[in-house]
């Protein structure tokens, strides 16, 4: 059963996809990478990533989505032939997976939002906040209750639809994002002793220039933070105009995302410069986990300042927003896979969003599982990546550049040779970037690292639920390619 | 700050914000004509 599809607005559309470019790994993620990798070398590896891996790839998943007019396994279908359905099954299920424990951390970030306010106390040591960590983290019914919030929010917004819920949140909660981004940035800046972290931030030393981590970590971070390849732009894209243009959109999509990473790099590394009573305390702040900066670290410096309670929740109600704007792209992703098969739109999001709970309460039950979920399905998104530029080949780079990213509509055209070299290159990268993590879990657990049976970050985990995944996706490829609708492609277009 | 770093400073700021800012603009503005030419 076709339904009629509801459309974005361009600056809804824009919005939206903001919206899903700009997460956490934004806020909490890119400045702490940044500052292990020389500051200045890495902003300047890092803006080159997001030319080389970010626009090109959303361009052909924008391209892809506005062509079909179907959800990654529809589209994998049309665009590729029968036998690719399989890889948009392991994209869309490494969307579910995702989503399943990114909810988690919209809990935790909401939990801390509403901590500011009502059990905020000043001048707190890093011991008493990494307790308290320990202490909520510990407690599960309170983990999943956050959790449960978190998808109940999500559930809502999306239920209501594209154009009234997603798009209309996102209208008001992106602009929201970069202004609370900018007041927070000239607060920090301003701090006594911010400078030290400019200088730290906007250093270009030679050595991490000429350095492969650094490259490998910028290309890495550009790809988990502007979301490409991983299907979300594929859905969204779904839902826009037959005239929208591809190349400025995805453009708007690599320059806003980076400039939301530059912004709490601003915020979040001046300050901790100003406010940690040493270097070596900085230092140390710095060195820490995504979860050990955020909930420890900087929670502690806010009880330290004036006004930190205010400051406090600001921060987290913007991690929190980051992160539930990043959830509906999840969330439709799945939804509208369902969505081809026939089932209606709001029975699907309740679908997609009672499944997604459940599965996270894994993520809810420990670090160590959250850890582990983050770990695997990291990995699988770069795999997303390298299956949607074989995608791209598969129906022909040029054909796609010439007929569907610089089709009617578009201002900016992605010339032929950036393009072309862009979808070669990518799936090398994606193999090199997951090799080097795999390869570096032999040093990590030397005895373990090939073990499937133990919940860690290692090769062995990441292999068995991959390979759990595409043999199920390999079964269900008949039943996906039977029952998923046909979509807007011609006939005569759609592979074999 | 030395001055190296300055400079890197307002390279990133001003690029970003700028090719943020012009691309953001011409969406607007396509808008805006679409408007006017669907109220004509």
């Amino acid at each position: 059963m076709e339904q009629k599809q509801e459309k974005f607005s361009t600056i809804g559309y824009i919005a939206a996809a903001l919206g899903m470019c700009i997460g956490t790994g934004n806020v909490w993620r890119f400045p702490r990478v940044c500052a292990a990798n020389g500051g200045g070398a890495f902003i300047l590896a890092w803006t080159i990533a997001m030319l080389i891996f970010a626009v090109p790839l959303l361009s052909t998943e924008m391209a892809i989505g506005k062509k079909t007019r179907l959800g990654c396994i529809g589209s994998f279908r049309n665009v590729g032939g029968k036998k690719y359905t399989w890889m948009g099954f392991f994209v869309a299920a490494v969307c579910f997976f995702l989503m399943s424990y990114y909810c988690v951390l919209q809990g935790y970030c909401m939990k801390y939002a509403v901590n500011s306010v009502t059990t905020f106390k000043a001048n707190l040591t890093t011991e008493t906040t990494s307790a308290m960590w320990t202490a909520f983290t510990d407690s599960k019914w309170q983990v999943i209750l956050f959790h449960a919030i978190g998808f109940a929010v999500a559930c809502f917004i999306v239920y209501q639809g594209i154009a009234g819920g997603i798009e209309r949140f996102c209208k008001v909660a992106i602009p929201s994002l970069f202004v609370i981004l900018v007041g927070l940035a000239i607060y920090a800046v301003t701090l006594n002793g911010a400078s030290q972290g400019l200088q730290y931030l906007f250093t270009i030393k030679k050595e991490y220039l000429l350095s492969p981590n650094t490259w490998i970590q910028a290309f890495i971070q550009a790809a988990w933070s502007t979301g490409a390849g991983w299907g979300f732009i594929i859905t969204y894209a779904n839902y826009v105009g037959k005239d929208e243009d591809v190349p400025t959109s995805c453009l708007i999509m690599g320059l806003g995302d980076n400039l939301g990473a530059i912004l709490s790099a601003l915020v979040v590394i001046p300050a901790i410069c100003a406010l940690s009573a040493t270097p070596e305390a900085a230092n140390e702040a710095l060195s820490q986990g995504n979860f050990g900066l955020t909930f420890i670290y900087i929670y502690q410096l806010f009880t330290t300042i004036p006004g930190g309670r205010f400051i406090s929740f600001i921060f987290f109600g913007l991690l929190a927003i980051a992160a539930i704007t990043s959830l509906f792209s999840m969330i439709e992703v799945g939804v509208k896979c369902v969505v081809d098969l026939g089932v209606s739109r709001k029975k699907a999001v309740v679908g997609v969003c009672f499944a997604g709970f459940l599965v996270g309460c894994f993520s809810c039950w420990s670090l160590i599982n959250i850890d582990n979920q983050d770990w695997v399905w990291g990995i699988g998104l770069l795999v997303s990546g390298a299956f949607i530029a074989v995608l791209a080949w598969k129906y022909g780079v040029e054909k796609l550049r010439t007929e569907e990213v610089n089709a009617k509509g578009a201002d900016v055209h992605l010339p032929k040779a950036y393009y072309t070299a862009c979808m070669y290159i990518i799936p090398v990268l994606v193999v090199g970037m997951v090799g080097y993590w795999l390869l570096q879990t032999k040093e990590w657990f030397p005895n373990t690292w090939l073990n499937p049976f133990i919940i860690q970050d290692n090769t062995g985990t990441v292999l068995l639920q991959f390979a759990v995944v595409i043999v199920v996706g390999i079964a269900l490829s008949k039943f996906f390619n039977s029952k998923t609708a046909k979509g807007e492609m011609k006939e005569d277009e759609i592979a074999k | 700050m030395t001055m190296d770093a300055i400079i890197m400073m307002v390279i990133t700021i001003v690029g970003y914000v700028g090719g943020f800012v012009y691309f953001l603009s011409r969406v607007f503005k396509k808008e805006r004509m679409k408007a006017k030419e669907q109220s004509k």
